[in-house]
């Protein structure tokens, strides 16, 4: 053999061409590696990523340097689309706010069906310290009326207290001369909530006033409204009571906390009728 | 020196090997690398053996296939025709570069040329007008330069060699 190999080094040469022209016709058209193919490969790979890698660093290295206005454009580039998809993801998480919020709304909508509601934006605000006055879209075109009750998923919001054709205006219960008739729901007991109580100028709570004497009121209890006086149906959730007035406190009976956040509601539920 | 001649064939054939399946398909102006181990093989044919250059073709092409073809073969069949057809070519140790490119260049055009045919019998795509302008003539072209490299780079192995014995 090592004679043939330095005497007829040719013929080893066309016999070993024609041993591979035949290897490739057989693997012409193969879907699998043969075990040799994924052994040599496996053992070669990791070498051959890393001179690829190695030769990415120097071509990035001699980009830089050599064409650092094409490195400019495509910071450019790259700097206005994280721009746009920082926009994008202010829009998205705007909008999962406000689905989250309209979501609740639809809750309190389908938990008193017995009513008949409006969603109604809110479109402007007061900048007082304490937010008593609101403005939503939606008005006398859209059927409401004055004196019509506000109301969001975590209870009363106001009511109506001016109607143009197009947008409403609404008094908060954080107003002073705000005032519902109101009853404890667990007794039925009625009163009057209304007016702030305010700690070193913070803001506790309402005032819960006018209940009967013998009332057994206490800490916890849920207020609805009584639906007296004909403003606000009859059963909505206002808020509860977090602490009792002491005995000879004469201005009101109990301090009653709502879960609406005055200072960040974005959409309100205007309640235009209930059945029967 | 035999010692030396060996790791200049080998580091050469490792680097060849790298160059044609890792580097130069990023490094290339318009899609234009040369072929580098058939180039490694021709410029050891020169310089060395055929034997030298029927070895260095058989397993550089065969890893190059392995690599990176799907049809394993066809490139060391190819490189050991072009190593016998070099062989029969006529020129002795006197002839001059710009003629052993020549010669380099032609066969790396036949290799390159045969590739583009069986690649397009076995159904895929022959793109005729690319061969001239990005294909089959520059590659061949840079091969053959590539291989006048080798021999200027095996030339002082092989004299010291002669000196030696």
């Amino acid at each position: 053999m090592k004679k043939l190999w330095r005497n007829r080094p040719v013929l080893i040469a066309l016999l070993t061409a024609a041993l591979f022209l035949v290897l490739a016709a057989l693997t012409v058209g193969r879907r699998t590696a043969l075990r040799g193919e994924d052994l040599f490969s496996g053992a070669v790979l990791p070498v051959q990523e890393a001179v690829s890698h190695m030769t990415d660093r120097v071509t990035d290295f001699f980009t830089r340097v050599f064409f650092p206005s094409s490195i400019q454009q495509e910071n450019k580039r790259l700097t206005d689309l994280v721009s746009a998809y920082e926009r994008r993801m202010i829009l998205y998480e705007a909008m999962e706010q406000e689905n989250a919020r309209l979501s609740e709304l639809l809750d309190y909508v389908s938990a008193n069906s017995n009513f008949y509601f409006m969603t109604a934006p809110i479109s402007a605000r007061n900048m007082n310290p304490y937010v008593d006055t609101i403005t939503v879209r939606g008005g006398s075109r859209s059927g409401i009326t004055e004196q019509m009750a506000a109301v969001n998923a975590q209870g009363i919001v106001g009511r109506v207290i001016e109607v143009g054709a197009t947008y409403s205006k609404i008094r908060t219960m954080l107003n002073e001369d705000m005032r519902i008739s109101v009853m404890v729901e667990r007794t039925r007991d009625e009163g009057m909530l209304g007016g702030l109580i305010l700690e070193n100028g913070q803001m506790v709570g309402l005032k819960l006033y006018y209940l009967p004497k013998d009332a057994d009121l206490q800490v916890g209890d849920t207020i609805v409204t009584s639906g007296l006086g004909g403003i606000f149906p009859k059963g909505l959730y206002v808020g509860k009571v977090i602490f009792l007035a002491d005995e000879d406190n004469g201005e009101y009976d109990a301090c009653v906390v709502s879960d609406v956040d005055f200072e960040h509601l974005e959409e309100v539920l205007i309640v235009l009728g209930s059945e029967g | 020196m035999a010692l030396k001649r060996y790791v200049a064939l080998i580091s050469s054939f490792v680097i060849a090997l790298f160059l044609d399946t890792a580097v130069l398909p990023k490094w290339n102006l318009f899609g234009m690398v040369p072929f580098v181990m058939l180039a490694l093989m021709l410029g050891a044919e020169q310089v060395f053996s055929l034997q030298t250059a029927i070895l260095i073709g058989a397993f550089g092409g065969l890893f190059e296939d392995l690599l990176c073809e799907n049809m394993i073969g066809l490139t060391p069949a190819l490189c050991l025709l072009a190593a016998v057809a070099y062989e029969k070519l006529p020129k002795s140790s006197d002839t001059k570069p710009p003629i052993l490119g020549l010669y380099c260049l032609l066969l790396a055009l036949a290799v390159e040329v045969f590739r583009a045919l069986i690649a397009w019998i076995i159904g895929m795509r022959f793109p005729f007008s690319n061969m001239i302008l990005y294909g089959a003539f520059p590659r061949a072209m840079l091969t053959g330069l590539w291989a006048l490299l080798y021999m200027t780079i095996f030339k002082p192995l092989l004299k010291r060699q002669v000196d030696a014995t």
